[in-house]
């Protein structure tokens, strides 16, 4: 790569970006914007799915949620910052439900570092009511520690697994929304890594991120939720939250642009990132950056 | 002839302004409501300003927090007393937060519209979640108090099942006031179809 390549898509990236709008953490205070973002103090967070088998292969292809689980964590991996999600199938399944004690680091959590995925019919007794899924995000509010994060899938609801479009299922005559399961997860795993709805945030961020609360045909990361990562996990190992002026360039404050052009913008510093060496690795599909990270490389 | 694309990505970067939209994305959390599910899925629908909220554990010790709401207003169903308890999944204890990251979060001293459902039952009892809190806020200019959507949008009509919902009203554009969106609530909960 050529350095003035990579000047010239920094400039682009910062010129293009005004502040007034960006990404949104899970805050130590909620509602207080200036608190610092509750974060993981260790790379790689355990998350293990338990979400198991539909009866027929998924319209994506894949054979089983779990999955989708993976591809999900691959996504969020894929952006080689320093903590990582380590998927896991399976395994030793401990109820998260129950109230605070040694088998729960918080009301309705598992124990500390216990992140399973499951589908359940209900949050620990309390209805889904609307909700489809959520993450039970359990922290230190004095120092802004994540200690558990389990995400319940509401049962109850059509899932499947596809790109694009909301689908809907018309077999009953009234359409009936199908939930794709990927995106799903996409989105409760950035909540696990401590990223919150922008929409929600104060005051409310209008943005594209796979992170807003509201229903789209978005299905991919999304600029601003990559800012929101690095952000709140900066480039170097995990550790106490970075003061914001130690934040890389990429990670400035971001503001909207409109969407193709971040996509652009995203692809093209993929493109630099790439030919600065990322390797895929294993069968899990997990990627680790052996070059530079991507604030670096630019 | 990795020059060239990059160079080519750059182009389309640069003229992508031109081609875009505004995008209004997201991804998925709640079912959807339109207004009229909001109502007849709703037990009580009450206007009130948030005057407490804490947190307590309910019977089997998890931790909740309840949302007071005095000044109230009943639309729809029937409240015992002149308060309202909203209660709602997760809360502090033992120096740890449990944070349920989809629920809207009700502010002391702040006014909503909530069509709840399911309370003390239910994760966040409203209907929708965040689409069927709505806030009450004052706006100087008409003197009036006027309706927003939980995330600021003004509330500005309704198109038959669905209400109209601007982030920036345009020209001639408004807000409903509060009384109107109060009639629209008993008109289609008084509605032979519900």
């Amino acid at each position: 790569m050529k350095s003035w390549q990579g000047s010239l898509f920094l400039v682009l990236l910062l010129a293009s970006a005004s502040p007034s709008e960006a990404w949104d953490c899970i805050r130590t205070r909620r509602g207080d914007a200036a608190s610092p973002c509750v974060r993981w103090r260790s790379s790689p967070v355990v998350v293990r799915s338990f979400l198991g088998s539909p009866p027929r292969s998924l319209a994506n292809g894949t054979r089983t949620w779990d999955d989708n689980a993976v591809l999900a964590a691959e996504e969020w991996n894929g952006l080689g910052g320093p903590v990582r999600i380590s998927l896991e199938i399976g395994g030793t399944f401990r109820s998260p439900c129950g109230a605070q004690g040694p088998r729960h680091a918080c009301d309705n959590t598992g124990p500390a570092g216990d992140n399973p995925i499951l589908f359940a019919n209900d949050f620990c007794g309390r209805d889904f009511g609307d909700i489809i899924q959520l993450t039970n995000n359990c922290f230190r509010p004095d120092t802004g520690e994540m200690i558990a994060a389990p995400v319940f899938i509401n049962a109850g609801v059509l899932w499947n697994a596809y790109d694009g479009p909301i689908r809907f299922d018309l077999s009953t005559g009234t359409p009936v929304p199908v939930y794709d399961i990927r995106r799903v997860l996409l989105h409760e795993l950035g909540h696990v890594l401590g990223l919150a709805h922008p929409d929600e945030a104060v005051p409310p961020q209008q943005v594209t991120a796979i992170m807003n609360s509201r229903v789209s045909g978005i299905d991919r990361l999304q600029p601003d939720d990559i800012n929101g990562y690095f952000s709140i996990y900066g480039s170097g190992p995990p550790g106490p939250a970075p003061s914001p002026s130690q934040g890389c360039m990429l990670v400035a404050p971001s503001g909207q642009l409109p969407a193709p052009l971040w996509i652009l913008l995203f692809l093209a510093g993929l493109r630099l990132r790439r030919s600065a060496g990322m390797k895929k690795t294993g069968t899990t599909g997990k990627v680790q950056s052996q070059g530079p990270s991507a604030c670096r490389s630019l | 002839m990795c020059s060239r694309r990059l160079w080519l990505a750059l182009a389309l970067a640069c003229a992508a302004p031109l081609l875009s939209l505004p995008v209004r994305a997201g991804a998925l959390v709640v079912v959807q409501r339109d207004f009229a599910q909001l109502v007849s899925g709703a037990e009580q629908v009450v206007e009130g300003t948030v005057v407490a909220v804490e947190e307590a554990p309910d019977a089997s010790g998890i931790q909740r927090t309840l949302v007071t709401l005095a000044d109230l207003l009943v639309l729809k169903g029937q409240v015992a007393g002149d308060r309202f308890v909203l209660d709602v999944a997760g809360g502090e204890k033992g120096g740890l937060r449990s944070s349920v990251l989809d629920l809207p979060e009700l502010r002391l001293g702040e006014r909503y519209v909530l069509f709840v459902a399911a309370n003390g039952r239910a994760v966040f009892p409203v209907v929708g979640v965040w689409q069927g809190v709505f806030r009450v806020v004052r706006d100087d200019e008409r003197q009036a108090e006027v309706v927003t959507t939980y995330d600021g949008s003004a509330v500005t009509g309704r198109a038959g099942r669905n209400l109209l919902r601007r982030r920036q009203p345009r020209g001639g554009e408004k807000a409903v006031s509060v009384q109107e969106f109060r009639n629209w609530v008993l008109e289609e909960a008084s509605s032979p179809s519900r």
